[in-house]
């Protein structure tokens, strides 16, 4: 199984090369296409809310320039084939309206008549709702996005347990540095239940190599008070690269190695591979590949979304894994919930499959998840999710899952 | 279905009906659906100090007609947007209600009177405000009246600021779509069809733009 792993990391870390090749293909032409012309950008103008955008536009509170940029891989000087620049252009339209902080979003490239052989590039976009609500089990969420202009987001967490603030800005000094921080505490849950009072606490440091390719490391440090206090330290690199082929097909590809300190010691390392497809509006076909292996004196716990059917916490804890998952979701009802909230119903099918086995056990186990589910969709304003799902294994054991997520 | 647009004016007539807004009516209109409209359209011009006032006039005057009148319920719900847009500041949510309302009033009013230019062209220009600046989007319901307008040749009918309004959102529309050709072709010739008015501003404006 430990072999069969090895390969699988192998096959990952070829995914990912794929999918960032994917991405670099932008620039400059694939194997199969042939060899054009490739032209540079002689300018790049922005246009926020009508009005023109230069590194030196006062932020005044709007979305800045380097912002706006950040979401891109064009820049002056730069070459791109014709080719290249459609497929850029589009991929930066959905980066831009990906990142929640726009209502519209238009890309255009045309040859430059002041210069010609070289390209304009007209990035023209319009301030969206820039508040965030949501939240999950127990827990409100109330945040402002774009700051100063700023890619970033400040966030309030309070709620039955879990209350605190988080901070994160993706482009740093206007620069494609990732910074965060965050604290957390379980206050009032710790009163009530007579649990340990927690205190969770994150900082995020990493950047972006290319807009879609992010490297970093998080460092979580929990601390519990009961008697006395435990600190359990992780330190988790990861990497992720996010491929945008079109509004129907996005693939996401996650890396990410956990590393405990403290009374737990131990290290594991997890890869992902998530990819969705929308063949039509309402239909979307989505499937998720990941697996993960202990390093260092530690275990994986395969509980809530990763197996979502009734297995005991112990059947679900193991030293190694290789895990599909797949959806079939259908977009059954979208309305406005009164003042005027968009809600989109999304009822779907599911399975989970996975092949797990222990170190000191040659056996390889089967576990399985299949059945149904229902996702309820707040996007903009609110950007709240809530999945609900129910699922049984080959044994007939069935459990309830409730996540505040949008997917797998 | 695109057509030649400079054939189109080379060889067909416009015909002046009259001044703004009155010029698109086929019909004689109500004197109190004509206040609403007043009210409106000085709203729309952005009169900072009354705008609120003579928005909540308007739907006072309108609400009456508002079931049994096309062009009623197509400047109540153009209204409605406009208020949104006084609101967002200050309470986004209620700002995205009166978007909503407003649109379905406007999509009401179209079905009501498919063949009614002000209805279509209220609902093409509230649907490119409205998509371009809210998380609502309506290109695919503005679809048909873009058509209603270029394809079906209804844009020859209107007068010179009208005619240079039609090929404005048309332009717009289509630069939405991601045609910017076409989008530059239809800017061109709102300017061409009232240089000295708004519209025509705002394409020449939009020429400048894209050529660098």
């Amino acid at each position: 199984m430990i072999q069969i792993m090895k390969r699988c990391g192998v096959l990952f870390l070829i995914i990912f090369l794929i999918s960032v090749c994917a991405g670099f293909g932008a620039e400059g032409d694939t194997a199969q296409v042939p060899a054009t012309v490739r032209m540079s950008i002689s300018k790049i103008k922005v246009y926020l809310d009508e009005e023109e955008l230069t590194q030196d536009t006062p932020a005044d509170g709007k979305i800045r320039y380097s912002t706006i940029l950040s979401y891109t891989k064009f820049r002056e000087n730069k070459k791109f084939t014709k080719k290249g620049f459609e497929k850029e252009a589009e991929t930066t339209r959905l980066r831009l309206m990906n990142s929640g902080l726009f209502y519209s979003a238009q890309i255009e490239t045309r040859e430059s008549r002041k210069n010609p052989g070289t390209m304009v590039v007209y990035i023209t976009v319009r301030t969206g709702f820039l508040l965030r609500f949501g939240g999950g089990n127990a827990y409100g969420l109330f945040g402002k996005a774009a700051l100063g202009g700023r890619r970033n987001l400040l966030a309030g967490y309070l709620g039955y347990n879990k209350s605190g603030a988080s901070y994160v800005d993706e482009n740093a000094f206007g620069v494609p540095l990732i910074l965060g921080a965050g604290a957390f505490t379980n206050v009032p849950q710790s009163l009530v239940e007579k649990e340990p009072l927690a205190f969770d606490t994150f900082l995020k440091a990493g950047f972006f190599a290319t807009p879609d390719l992010s490297m970093g490391a998080d460092v979580q440090a929990l601390i519990s008070i009961k008697g006395g206090a435990t600190t359990e330290i992780t330190v988790s690199p990861f990497l992720c690269h996010t491929a945008l082929f079109s509004e129907r097909l996005m693939m996401k590809t996650e890396v990410c190695q956990f590393n405990y300190f403290g009374e737990v010691q131990g290290s594991s390392l997890e890869a992902a591979v998530n990819v969705e497809y929308t063949p039509i509006k309402q239909i979307t076909l989505a499937g998720r590949l990941n697996g993960g292996l202990v390093i260092q004196d530690t275990e994986i716990n395969l509980t809530e979304q990763k197996i979502r059917s009734g297995y005991t916490p112990e059947e679900l804890t193991t030293d190694c894994y290789g895990r599909f998952s797949a959806e079939f979701r259908w977009n059954a009802l979208s309305f406005n919930m009164p003042p005027c909230f968009p809600v989109d119903l999304i009822p779907y099918v599911f399975t989970d499959l996975a092949l797990a086995q222990d170190y000191s056990d040659k056996a390889i186990r089967l576990l399985d998840a299949y059945g149904v589910g229902l996702a309820i969709n707040f996007d903009c304003p609110v950007f709240a999710y809530f999945n609900f799902s129910y699922g049984v294994n080959h044994q007939g054991k069935g459990r309830f899952v409730f996540a505040a997520m949008q997917s797998f | 279905m695109k057509r030649n647009l400079k054939k189109i004016i080379l060889g067909g007539a416009c015909v002046l009906i009259g001044l703004a807004g009155a010029s698109l009516f086929a019909q004689e209109l109500n004197p109190q659906i004509q206040k609403g409209i007043e009210c409106h359209d000085r709203a729309r011009a952005g009169d900072p100090k009354n705008t609120d006032a003579l928005i909540e006039e308007c739907l006072k005057t309108l609400e009456p007609f508002i079931q049994t009148d096309a062009i009623a319920c197509a400047v109540y719900g153009s209204a409605l947007t406009i208020k949104a847009s006084i609101v967002v500041e200050t309470n986004a949510i209620k700002s995205l209600e009166y978007l909503d309302k407003g649109n379905g009033f406007i999509d009401k009013a179209v079905t009501m009177k498919s063949d009614e230019i002000y209805c279509r062209m209220l609902r093409l220009e509230n649907g490119i405000e409205v998509s371009r600046t809210s998380p609502l989007k309506r290109y695919s319901d503005i679809k048909s009246d873009v058509e209603f307008l270029i394809d079906d040749e209804k844009v020859e009918e209107l007068s010179g600021n009208d005619k240079a309004e039609a090929y404005l959102y048309c332009g717009f529309y289509y630069l939405d779509s991601g045609d910017l050709d076409y989008a530059l072709e239809l800017f061109e010739l709102a300017q061409q069809a009232a240089p000295d008015s708004d519209s025509g501003k705002r394409a020449q404006k939009m020429l400048d733009k894209y050529s660098e």
